[in-house]
């Protein structure tokens, strides 16, 4: 059995596409790619399936069931069906690391808390605010400012020259300009970011105070990948976090592992028709 | 079925300036259910309530920050643009800073004949609260009066509270159907029946009710399987946020605790009451017999806690502690009121609820305090709730991908419904 | 932005004594967080003359809050917020409720009430913010409803109605004493009561002087001064050492009026302050007088004196309502106290706040207002632009909106402010030079 789970997030696109052999339920990753959404998401959904079918080699017609998760899940015209990103972030997470309890799910445009019991079902989720300050997009936006490339951001807020400069404002449009009152103060840029992923820490700290969190803790998301955060959240939480290696496809993969589920059932219950 | 409420939902202005045209009767707006409607429809007046649009409230933005919620600004909004023109006085009951704040700059600015600041207690069930709330509407009474340039007698009274006691008394037996599995009444078509009331003719209303009673045991039964959840918290007056929790995602709203529904159809008032004294009886309606908005309080709440029978699993965060004795003498503990509470945990036990959405208009002081407390309540019934906040023109991202997420959680992905299957019924 | 705390203009003399009996009120709560007198915690509404007449101390939840946000300790509203309590709430409710969760305040720990009384009037929050330290703490509770005198444009209003508010809360009242008296275990103390409220009323008629030696020129007295006196009038009102301090003050001030000493250097436009300033962030105040701008009237401190207040409601009340006694037994004591606190609860509506507003402009000689547009406080920033528009249309003053917050310092963008500031001050001077050019050449006219 073959399927796919597709990840449309506000900063990038992410396919998974598994196999599993019959009654395996675990199943393996065959296949898997990351794009940038663009500003078609129904284009952008095909351009990065096609690309993840161009890798592994597959044809388009052996997948049996696609699932589409992610804020774009509703716009993917393929689709078989759409699962929230919160439910597929548990059961991928739980996937790779099966003792994951509480799931970190740090995107571009929102930051997410899902709890999970053993199963990888969600027991409980919270979701910072509308606004964007918690999220990838701010980050994006500092490393505009402060004029380095994002996935430095990481390493250089680790390098503080003085203290960390506050960056107090929870609204991405003030902080931006708090940001550049500091730099016309001559602020060095890694206290700028240092104190930027200060900032994004506390409001996610905060989020997570709101959730029963449980061990183990994983960090998904595209921010996951961000090592100044990554790091304070793990210092300011007092507990280490598991990473997995590719934390942007978490949601596409959850969301193909929920495909076989939803596939297997139907076919008991046409099985269950024709006997 | 529900098509004619949903008409007067729909087309609220045009409804009341046909209704004024026919009827010849002044029409009365009011912001909020604590207003006697009672009074004003004995009067001779059609009270109807001034909902929130989905238009941005841009012009209330000189007049009120942006931290009042969208709910007041929105009714200052269509105040200001002159989409309330119809109106011919305008009455509101003392909730929040935020509504006071918009009934003031509507009184300031549309130059009514006649406006009406009722001071609603903040407590209200001591003999003291429902005393003071009784001179009060003596005070309201005497300006219709004086305005209308005739005396209203107890049976005018009287017969107004006939026709408001079968309003509600008909909605709730409507109600009834939302119990069942699965319900009788889809939560969309509850929130219409609601709505429309507030903005109509109570007596045409009870007319279309009729009808409906006679129709709704008879039509197909609405979708199985789909989760049972109750909304609780800020006014929902916009059916498109119940639209998405039941068409998009495929969850019933199957109970509710919000002014705009069950809390404004529960209670009707005592006729025997209505017999000695038709204001009291009101009083007692208004500040007894129906559930309590979060902004009321109660000297008495503390120590009726400990009478509770949730008392060991509800709203406090520690068990009350049990060498603290129930005071006897205390002159003022009269414990006749349910807590609100106890109100939604009942109704979530009763209609078999999976679990609760708690609403939350975005600045919404009154709920917003409250919210902990019910997560603890329902926690403790084994029922999990979800926070939801919105705006008067409800945004579907993030709030669909909430919604839709806790839908989830309570079900197995797997069996929930497939979407074609919802297409299929006809809301 | 300077950095430097002190006034521009010599030091206050009777600083020293203020801080001995704020610190000695500070010690005495925190004693009362291991033993010693029980703590009732409510609002800043409940009468303290209340709470006076038995052995406890009140703390006002108000004054909690503003002293949590002077310490800029954000952890306790992010603890409250992650609660379940949203960012959108009060912010002095959000630390106070971090504050108790976390068991950690600015005296060291939580000061732990014996009972919570919350307030309904103007101001929802100090009903529903108590409620949730109560249930919080699991101890009694009460809510003291304050009925209004205000008419609005209200028909059939009089003094009937007055007199019904007050008796309705005089039965309140009564209410509050046995639920005090059950819950701290004691009985009510009349002496103390009436004690009390002599000294209230005498402390208000002095707090009413401070303010109107405040309006003087120069201004003898700087409005950062201002709010650390405050703490006085709102936790230690029935105190005799408050009395002392008001006393003092007011003795000092009038010395530097006579001799014309400037509290604050350089006054070149003299401005209204309206509601409770950011207590995080009192420099933001300095950088006003820094650019020569000093602050000279604001109805919120002014509405702790009874000439405010009395003032507000004159056209709606009987005279009786506006005539205070000194209470000789225990029943005078509530009348006085339940006219007290209606009255005090009246001020934020929009007619006559506006015109309390434009009176205290004139009288103060103010050239333009600031009005602190404190994020999630409905009651304090109630008609906060209507009161500036109309100032602006009717007495040609310029206004302008500080956003912020009074204790939460996330919600207060300090850069951007500064500069709004800044172009504000500017503009507030050429307003306040066209005018003077006006009234020059008008009063040339008319001597020609």
């Amino acid at each position: 059995m073959i399927t796919a789970g597709i990840d449309i997030g506000s900063m990038s696109a992410d396919v998974v596409i598994m196999a599993f052999d019959d009654g395996d339920q675990e199943g393996k990753i065959v296949s898997s790619a990351i794009i940038p959404t663009g500003a078609d998401s129904a284009g952008t959904a095909k351009r990065v399936l096609d690309k993840a079918l161009e890798e592994g080699d597959i044809n388009p017609e052996d997948i049996q069931y696609i699932i589409s998760t992610g804020y774009g899940r509703v716009i993917v015209p393929f689709a078989d069906k759409n699962i929230t990103e919160i439910s597929c972030h548990a059961k991928g997470a739980h996937w790779v690391f099966p003792s994951a309890r509480t799931v970190l799910d740090m995107g571009g445009q929102d930051c997410k808390v899902v709890t999970c019991d053993e199963t990888g079902k969600v027991t409980s989720f919270v979701m910072n605010d509308k606004c964007a300050a918690g999220a990838g997009r701010s980050m994006e936006i500092m490393a505009r400012l402060v004029g380095v490339p994002l996935e430095s951001i990481g390493e250089l807020s680790l390098k503080i020259v003085e203290e960390a400069a506050p960056v107090t404002s929870t609204c991405v449009l003030f902080a931006r300009s708090e940001v550049m009152e500091l730099m016309r103060n001559g602020v060095h840029k890694e206290d700028i970011l240092a104190g930027a992923c200060d900032a994004l820490t506390s409001r996610v700290v905060s989020l997570m105070g709101r959730s029963q969190m449980e061990k183990d803790l994983v960090i998904s998301g595209g921010i996951a990948k961000n090592i100044g955060v990554t790091k304070r959240v793990q210092e300011r939480l007092g507990l280490d976090a598991k990473i997995p290696p590719e934390p942007q496809i978490i949601g596409a993969l959850g969301a193909a592992l929920f495909a076989r589920e939803v596939l297997s059932k139907q076919t008991e219950r046409k099985g269950a028709e024709h006997v | 079925m529900f098509s004619e409420f949903e008409a007067i939902v729909r087309d609220r202005y045009g409804h009341a300036k046909e209704l004024k045209e026919r009827t010849g009767k002044q029409i009365f707006g009011y912001l909020c259910s604590y207003v006697p409607e009672e009074i004003i429809y004995a009067a001779g007046a059609i009270p109807t309530r001034i909902l929130t649009t989905e238009e941005a409230p841009t012009l209330s933005e000189t007049l009120m920050q942006t931290y009042y919620c969208t709910f007041a600004r929105s009714i200052l909004h269509q105040g200001l643009a002159g989409q309330l023109d119809y109106m011919d006085g305008l009455v509101t009951a003392y909730s929040c800073a935020t509504m006071r704040l918009a009934f003031e700059n509507l009184q300031r600015s549309m130059g009514l004949p006649y406006t009406k600041f009722l001071y609603l207690p903040g407590i209200i069930d001591t003999p003291e609260a429902k005393n003071y709330y009784y001179k009060e509407l003596v005070r309201f009474k005497k300006d219709l009066e004086d305005l209308f340039g005739r005396t209203i007698s107890d049976d005018d009274l009287r017969e107004a509270i006939a026709v408001y006691n079968e309003n509600r008394s008909s909605i709730s037996e409507l109600f009834e159907g939302r119990k069942e599995a699965p319900p009788k009444i889809s939560g969309r078509e509850a929130y219409l029946l609601t709505l429309s009331s507030m903005l109509t003719d109570k007596a045409d209303h009870t007319r279309l009710l009729k009808k409906l009673i006679r129709e709704v045991p008879s039509r197909e039964s609405l979708d199985v399987g789909a989760s049972r959840v109750m909304l609780v918290g800020s006014p929902v007056d916009n059916v498109k946020l119940i639209d998405l929790i039941e068409k998009d995602i495929g969850a019933w709203v199957v109970a509710d605790d919000t002014c705009t529904c069950t809390r404004y159809a529960c209670g009707t008032t005592s006729v025997d009451q209505a017999g000695k004294d038709p204001l009291r009886a009101l009083v007692e309606r208004y500040l007894i017999a129906r559930p309590p908005c979060p902004t009321k309080h109660s000297p008495t709440r503390w120590i009726q806690c400990k009478t509770c029978p949730f008392r060991d699993v509800a709203c406090f965060d520690l068990k009350p502690d049990p060498k603290q004795e129930l005071p006897k003498t205390l002159s003022f503990q009269t414990p006749e009121r349910i807590c609100r509470f106890r109100h939604a945990l009942q109704l979530a036990i009763n209609h078999k609820v999976e679990g609760v959405i708690a609403v939350e208009q975005k600045f919404c002081d009154p709920h917003g305090f409250d919210f902990h407390h019910v997560t603890q309540a329902f926690q403790h019934v084994g029922i999990p709730t979800l926070f939801l906040e919105i705006d008067n023109m409800v945004t579907v991202g993030q709030i669909k991908t909430r919604v839709q997420a806790f839908i989830e959680m309570l079900h197995p992905v797997d069996y929930m419904i497939d979407p074609e299957i919802r297409q299929g019924i006809s809301l | 932005m300077a950095k430097e705390k002190k006034d521009t203009g010599p030091p206050l003399k009777t600083w020293k004594l203020l801080k001995e009996v704020n610190n000695a009120y500070n010690i005495e709560i925190n004693q009362n967080v291991t033993n010693g007198k029980p703590v009732i915690i409510g609002t800043a509404m409940v009468p303290p003359q209340l709470v006076n007449a038995f052995d406890a101390v009140f703390v006002a939840g108000e004054w909690y809050g503003s002293i949590c946000g002077f310490t800029r300790d954000v952890s306790l509203a992010e603890t409250a917020e992650s609660c379940g309590f949203p960012h959108e709430l009060c912010s002095y409710a959000r630390m106070t409720v971090g504050s108790m969760i976390q068991d950690k305040g600015f005296l060291g720990k939580y000061p732990k009430p014996m009972a919570v009384m919350g307030t309904e009037g103007y101001c929802i929050v100090q009903a529903k913010w108590f409620e949730a330290l109560a249930r919080y703490h699991n101890v009694p509770f009460t809510v003291l409803d304050i009925a209004p005198v205000h008419s609005g444009s209200q028909k059939n209003w009089g003094e009937e109605a007055v007199r019904d508010s007050v008796e309705y809360v005089v039965a309140q009242l009564k209410d509050c004493i046995e639920f005090l008296e059950w819950s701290l275990d004691q009985k009510v103390q009349e002496e103390k009561m009436i004690n009390s409220i002599i000294t209230m009323h005498r402390n208000e008629v002095l707090w009413d002087k401070l303010m109107r030696l405040w309006r003087q020129k120069p201004s003898p007295i700087s409005i950062r001064s201002l709010f650390t006196f405050e703490n006085l009038i709102v936790s230690l009102p029935t105190s005799r050492d408050a009395t002392k301090v008001l006393e003092a003050i007011i003795e000092e001030l009038e010395e530097r009026v006579e001799k014309g000493i400037a509290a604050i250097e350089n006054e070149q436009v003299r401005l209204l302050w309206q509601a409770q300033p950011g207590w995080y962030l009192l420099n933001v105040l300095r950088y006003f007088e820094s650019l020569g701008a000093t602050f000279v009237a604001s109805p919120y401190l002014e509405m702790w004196g009874a000439t405010y207040r009395f003032e507000l409601c004159k056209e709606d009340t009987p005279d009786w309502f506006r005539e205070r006694r000194d209470p000789t037994n225990l029943d005078e004591c509530l009348w006085e106290i339940a006219k007290e606190i209606i009255a005090l609860e009246v001020w934020p509506r929009l007619d006559p706040g506006i015109a309390m507003m434009k009176k205290i402009a004139i009288e103060s000689e103010a050239d333009g207002g600031v009005w602190h547009a404190v994020r999630a406080c409905k009651g304090v920033s109630y008609g906060e632009l209507a009161e500036m528009e109309d100032i602006k249309r009717d007495l040609g003053l310029p206004g302008f909106i500080l956003e912020g917050s009074p204790a939460d310092p996330r919600d207060f963008s300090e850069g951007p402010s500064l500069r709004q500031i800044r172009v504000f001050v500017e503009q507030a001077k050429r307003v306040k030079k066209r005018r003077e050019a006006k009234r020059a050449k008008m009063e040339k006219q008319t001597s020609t």
